[in-house]
């Protein structure tokens, strides 16, 4: 019994998890196996890669399939041809659309496979007694910066080197790319080589390493999504402001201000900030996961939709006072 | 009660868990064996490294034991070249005979039909091209690794085995790339033999690759290279009746011609290189697209027909193997003496190539396709 509740608790980990992190974690998982078992399937459902695929090729009647691209994917290689591909414009239609907006920075949470692997090795709690860069808080103006530089970075080795750079390295695609040529290796299908799986291993290894090293040597939380990655901090950045979906404030009288919700973001954002304002969390970090509406105490907050102009409930949430102490009665 | 046990039943799971350490170590075992098998398998089928550019692309028929140096000896054919005995090309006495290098050790890497010039710029490595080989069961695509291409190409699709598995010129790749880095041949080809079909009123033809034909700068767009038949080493130019490469071919005689006499079919992949003496610049002219899939066909062992990317093509083309003549202008002489010289022309089918083919390189019967 006693090792029963062990693994229960090494599971679902402390705070317990809730629905949003098993959706999570259901859908990321079925794009994982999708890809990488898309032999199988003979690419009916999945095939290709996150950097751009085919769903349900030749399985709705009148629709031969629906194509799908990574943003930052072409936005680097219209810069390394110093052509944009107007043919290409459907698939990148579709994923711009269901991201800009309709979904925000939903895919980093809930399909980049990174993020399970991330979240595998990371502090499950955010204490308050960290020292300032470690703890949860209100994203610096160097901070904000920091990534947008990055992309330029990769925009120009894109030019110079005349190969779309980041997208070329990107742990993303390489997980999955990974995974179907694990499995592939397995069924001998031809080209399926060790030495190119385990350059993508390599990738995705390096990304790992480099976020663990971060978070357990300097204290950095999620390194690699805040500072490295441009795929998720151009949605980030561009669509939370207004992003539809949303962490909402739905009972700004319910709030107690507990700072749970700080302590278990996995970006370290200080959602109190915002709901002291009065906003639901509009921060370009947030990656709608749902981990603080799962440990909210009270109900306050839930992961819903709201119209893309809201800002929120517009009650802002003050600091309670205690109930007076005996001393404080008697004087 | 021992005092870890008491520990474990308090539930303190930390990082030092003996039952997460076990965990972990079964999972690392697991996952070294899974990734050991396919890489014994891979050892023992063993791929042989790529890119023979630098050295000759061509064997001397060396001959060390001194009865075929006797045997040889009696048609004048004995020279000595590096120390060794060789046998001289009937045609060009003062030469050595040369073959050809068998395909595993001359063989290139491709991209895919319809890859654009700056093609590693418009790759996005998102593998769908190669995810669609598979698929429809032909296998040629392979996606290459860090150790390979380096950064620049680590993702990229390449065809590189011939032999084993050709491309099938279904042209499937083209119809899935997202950004255009292999061009959609098929696609433009339908639309316009529809638009064609259309104006004259006609129905609309299937859509495959029998359409590419009709539309040279398609046929141009979609080359991956060129193949070359070494006449000395193929079949069909010494006596044999064989046209496997032609049969195989998914354009049959648009790409090939041949030539009939008592001395085989004489099949010649189409083409011509032409120079233009002003700008000094070369262009072959050639319906071939490099499939690939008459090097599999080849009933002689280590492929006569190999397939070159253009500009080795024209190297050799321009001066084939130590011949020192042009590649069309050897074929002629070969054509000349088969003609006007009988006997020297059975020495070379009967003696000289049959002798290295059938001897050395060896020939699958069951491979060739009259």
């Amino acid at each position: 019994m006693a090792r029963l509740v062990r693994l229960k608790a090494w599971l679902l980990g402390r705070p317990r998890r809730g629905r949003w992190t098993l959706a999570r974690r259901m859908l990321q998982l079925v794009i994982l196996v999708g890809f990488a078992t898309q032999f199988a399937l003979n690419g009916r459902i999945f095939k290709g890669s996150l950097a751009s695929s085919r769903l349900f090729e030749h399985l709705v009647p009148g629709i031969s399939a629906i194509p799908l691209m990574d943003v930052w994917a072409w936005i680097e290689h219209a810069v390394a041809t110093h052509a944009p591909m107007l043919d290409s414009l459907l698939p990148l239609a579709i994923v711009a659309f269901l991201y800009l907006f309709l979904l925000g920075r939903f895919f980093c949470g809930w399909v980049c496979p990174m993020d399970m692997l991330f979240s595998l090795f990371e502090r499950k709690l955010n204490l308050p007694r960290y020292p300032r860069h470690a703890r949860y808080h209100v994203a610096t103006r160097g901070e904000k910066i920091a990534p947008v530089i990055a992309m330029l970075v990769y925009l120009v080795l894109s030019v110079a080197l005349a190969y779309p750079f980041f997208t070329t390295i990107s742990p993303v695609a390489a997980a999955t790319k990974a995974g179907s040529i694990l499995v592939a290796m397995l069924y001998n299908i031809p080209g399926a080589t060790l030495a190119f799986a385990a350059s993508q291993l390599l990738i995705v290894g390096v990304a790992l390493t480099a976020n663990i090293v971060a978070e357990y040597v300097f204290g950095v939380k999620r390194f690699w999504c805040r500072y490295i990655c441009p795929i998720g901090n151009l949605y980030g950045h561009i669509a939370n402001r207004y992003s539809p979906l949303r962490v909402k404030l739905a009972h700004p009288e319910r709030c107690t201000l507990c700072n749970l919700c700080n302590m278990v973001c996995p970006m370290g954002i200080e959602l109190t900030d915002w709901f002291k304002r009065g906003m639901d969390v509009l921060d370009y970090r947030c990656f709608h996961c749902g981990r603080c509406v799962e440990v909210c105490p009270k109900n306050a907050i839930s992961l819903g939709f709201r119209l893309p102009g809201s800002k929120g409930p517009g009650v802002p949430v003050k600091p309670r006072r205690l109930p007076p102490t005996v001393q404080e009665k008697t004087a | 009660m021992g005092h870890k046990g008491d520990r474990r039943d308090r539930g303190e799971n930390g990082p030092k868990s003996p039952e997460r350490r076990r965990l972990l170590k079964t999972l690392a075992v697991i996952a070294a064996a899974s990734a050991a098998a396919p890489l014994a398998r891979a050892e023992a089928g063993g791929e042989a490294p790529s890119d023979k550019r630098d050295g000759p692309y061509y064997d001397y028929f060396y001959i060390d034991d001194p009865k075929l140096v006797a045997e040889f000896s009696q048609y004048g054919l004995v020279l000595e070249v590096n120390g060794r005995k060789c046998v001289a090309n009937p045609l060009l006495p003062d030469r050595c005979m040369a073959y050809v290098k068998p395909y595993e050790e001359d063989r290139f890497e491709f991209r895919p039909p319809g890859s654009t010039e700056d093609f590693e710029a418009r790759c996005i490595r998102c593998g769908l091209c190669y995810f669609q080989c598979h698929m429809e069961g032909y296998g040629a695509i392979r996606l290459l690794s860090l150790n390979e291409g380096g950064l620049k190409n680590f993702g990229t699709p390449v065809i590189d085995d011939h032999m084993h598995h050709p491309c099938n010129f279904c042209l499937e790749c083209t119809t899935v790339c997202p950004t255009d880095a292999i061009r959609p041949i098929l696609r433009m080809a339908c639309e316009r033999a529809r638009r064609e079909a259309r104006e004259k009123g006609e129905k609309p033809p299937h859509c495959d690759r029998s359409l590419i034909p009709n539309y040279p700068d398609l046929m141009e767009e979609a080359r991956m290279g060129i193949a070359m038949i070494d006449p000395d080493l193929c079949w069909a130019w010494n006596s044999g009746d064989c046209k496997s490469c032609a049969k195989a071919c998914p354009y049959g005689a648009i790409v090939f011609d041949f030539w009939f006499n008592e001395w085989g079919a004489h099949t010649r992949v189409k083409a011509t290189v032409k120079i233009d003496e002003k700008t000094g610049k070369v262009k072959v002219e050639t319906p071939c697209v490099g499939c690939g899939l008459c090097v599999s066909a080849c009933p002689v062992v280590g492929a006569a027909i190999h397939v070159l990317p253009v500009d080795e093509f024209v190297r050799r083309y321009m001066s084939f193997k130590n011949t020192g003549m042009r590649y069309d202008k050897y074929l002629e002489m070969i054509r000349r003496v088969e003609e006007t010289d009988p006997q020297k022309a059975v020495i070379r089918d009967m003696y000289v190539n049959g002798y290295y083919i059938l001897n050395r390189r060896g020939l699958i019967k069951e491979k060739i396709k009259t």
